[in-house]
């Protein structure tokens, strides 16, 4: 369906590029901004939103190495950011033009991977967690309240094929090394190797990588867990209540700790019309903008007077806004030759995984 | 002599769009992948910088890291095998539905058979990409298709099983997709057979299942080759669909080749891979070739 969609907007692209005066060309993760947010910020700065979309930021990546251009802002993950300082694609920020950025609870600001934010603002993050079908789990005895459940053969036996992890090298292996104690970044190889192990002893039980449609798996009953994104399963409990679906989807933190997804707000080199750019990144730091991308999407915002706007049921959720930041981790980037060889072990173990030729 | 040179002229132009269609998309990607392959690869995808200067000395980036790789990893031949396998089992389904139907269509009456090659045609009109999703509804674990199967495999004492998400998952959509292309040159054969040659065989006493076999079948070999040459070429390549139906198990080559473009960043290995696929299916085509200019039936089918 995303693809669907990637590909009607590219056409209204064209043809809004064609007919607009002045366009702000946003190149985001689909649903990952309000419309209500969009049309103010067309309505006060006359001018025309253009959103383009991407599935994960290993494509965004690809595309922007490989010469794509004509975006005035891009939404990228934390370790994406710090790769495309790394390209040179992105410029220095003049935090002058920021006025908004003072809305950011500061312990989003200065982070690993792009030190005094010279280069990005936080736009929203998105924790990874353990969803799960909350009377299978009951049935089985199982709490999902360790990575173990999706990586240790004990648990898995009982859910052998009703298990999905992400398909995203940068995940699948963070939650293996949070699993085995270790930093989730690591750069050490016999940390990886040791977390290729537990990958490849557990895969035989997952039913799939599948970071686009599992939440559907779970709505319809056949994933019975899953690693989940925050925004996923807010907007699947929401679907399983309207269609009056019997299935109770749950979701809760990992105590080894877990990843979260910081995205942020950058404009490439090839940006002509920076004016623009900046008007967009303070409507988007702007707290209504926060409130209305967190109420509708899920998304958690680093936003706490947009917080304190937010309905209790949501803020209240551990899964959305985690009580205990201190066990949530961002991921850096690798080098080029770790994240090579890392990527290479990761096609491996998702291509060859334990399942004969056929 | 001044028409035969001007006959020359006319040629050469016509034949100027195919030529550059030709070198532009086809012979300038290859001779770059050629290049990519024995690159190293750059830090963001692309390729490191040919020739690098390192105080003073300069040394000259050309690696055969990638065929190493690709040929010392099992799980590249894995998926090549795999490929293979799918792409045989794809051809082999939509001979054995799209000749009985090409075959009908021949036979039936002339104010008919537009219509029914309409039908067979129809498909065309959505977007392959719907087609799959709508077959992601019709193989889901809720669908009719699912519930018959599984009842039946009830019924037997197996377990139930998950259609969607699994190679046959992959292989009904690869047919279905690929249906239309072995219909349409089968019908294209079988429509101009001269059914006198039915009839000869019938009078030398020969039953209807022996006319078939012995005239018919060896008459269509033009067809069946076209059919199973469009339908057997883009499977192998295919990675749309193992993506969207298929699950860790059903993964082709063309997934890995993607794999290496769009996530892993390593175009090398990419070109590599691309190159022993280009290769793969260039053999097989010149074996059929082979196998087809030897066989009794194209001989006839050509006179």
């Amino acid at each position: 369906m995303k693809k669907l969609i990637k590909y009607f907007l590219t056409f209204s692209f064209i043809f809004g590029a064609v007919f607009a005066n002045e366009t702000v060309n946003l190149y985001i993760g689909s649903n990952y901004i309000a419309d209500s947010t969009v049309n103010r910020f067309e309505k006060t700065y006359k001018c025309t939103l253009n959103q383009n979309f991407f599935n994960d930021n290993e494509e965004m990546l690809a595309k922007i190495a490989a010469g794509a251009n004509g975006y005035s802002v891009i939404v990228a993950t934390s370790y994406a950011v710090e790769e495309l300082a790394h390209m040179g694609k992105i410029k220095p920020l003049d935090k002058t033009k920021l006025p908004n950025l003072k809305y950011i609870d500061k312990q989003f600001l200065n982070t690993p991977y792009d030190p005094g934010n010279k280069y990005s603002v936080p736009y929203a993050y998105t924790p990874v967690f353990l969803a799960y079908n909350k009377d299978k789990m009951a049935e089985l005895g199982i709490t999902p309240d360790s990575w173990a459940v999706i990586f240790d053969p004990k648990y898995l036996v009982k859910l052998k094929g009703h298990v999905t992890v992400f398909d995203s090298a940068r995940n699948v292996l963070a939650a293996a090394l949070l699993y085995l104690g270790k930093d989730p970044n690591t750069t050490n190889w016999d940390d990886l190797k040791k977390a290729r192990e537990v990958i490849d002893r557990a895969s035989p039980y997952w039913a799939r990588f599948d970071s686009d449609s599992y939440y559907r798996g779970i709505l319809r009953g056949d994933v019975w867990i899953a690693m989940s994104y925050s925004i996923d399963i807010f907007k699947t409990i929401q679907d399983a209540k309207a269609s009056g679906s019997k299935i109770k989807i749950e979701a809760m933190m990992q105590k080894e700790g877990n990843m979260y997804e910081l995205d942020n707000m950058v404009i490439p080199v090839f940006n002509n019309n920076d004016k623009l750019a900046y008007d967009f990144m303070n409507t988007a730091l702007d707290p209504q903008s926060a409130y209305e991308l967190s109420s509708m999407t899920g998304s958690s915002v680093p936003n706490p007077d947009a917080i304190a706007k937010l309905d209790k049921n949501v803020t209240g959720i551990d899964w959305i806004y985690p009580k205990n930041m201190k066990k949530m981790y961002v991921f850096k980037a690798y080098d080029p030759k770790t994240r090579i060889m890392v990527n290479e072990m990761w096609t491996e173990i998702k291509m060859s995984g334990n399942c004969g030729i056929f | 002599m001044a028409q035969a040179n001007n006959a020359g002229k006319e040629k050469w132009v016509l034949s100027l769009p195919p030529v550059i269609y030709l070198i532009g998309l086809f012979l300038i990607p290859t001779v770059l992948m050629v290049f990519i392959a024995f690159r190293e690869p750059g830090d963001y995808g692309g390729v490191a910088p040919l020739i690098t200067h390192n105080n003073g000395s300069s040394s000259l980036n050309l690696t055969l890291d990638g065929f190493r790789y690709a040929f010392s990893s099992s799980f590249i031949w894995k998926l090549f095998l795999r490929s293979m396998f799918f792409s045989i089992l794809t051809t082999l389904c939509c001979l054995l539905i799209g000749y009985p139907l090409a075959l009908l269509i021949a036979k039936s009456a002339k104010k008919y058979r537009d219509l029914l090659l309409l039908l067979v045609i129809i498909p065309f009109w959505s977007n392959f990409l719907i087609r799959v999703y709508a077959w992601m509804i019709l193989l889901g674990p809720n669908s009719a298709i699912s519930n018959v199967v599984n009842s039946i495999r009830h019924l037997l004492g197996l377990e139930p099983l998950d259609l969607l998400f699994s190679s046959a998952a992959v292989v009904i959509c690869l047919v279905y997709i690929n249906l239309p292309f072995m219909i349409l040159p089968l019908y294209a054969n079988l429509e101009k057979h001269d059914y006198a040659l039915i009839e000869a065989s019938r009078d030398l006493g020969a039953g209807k299942a022996r006319s078939f076999w012995q005239v018919t079948v060896p008459l269509s070999m033009p067809g069946i080759l076209a059919g199973c040459g469009l339908v057997f070429i883009p499977c192998i390549g295919m990675f749309v669909i193992p993506e969207l139906v298929g699950n860790n198990c059903s993964m082709m080559i063309g997934n890995l080749i993607k794999q290496q473009f769009l996530q892993t960043m390593n175009w090398p290995l990419g070109s590599v891979t691309s190159i022993v696929m280009t290769l793969l299916v260039l053999s097989i085509s010149l074996f059929v070739g082979f196998l087809a200019s030897h066989s009794g039936g194209l001989k006839y089918a050509r006179k």
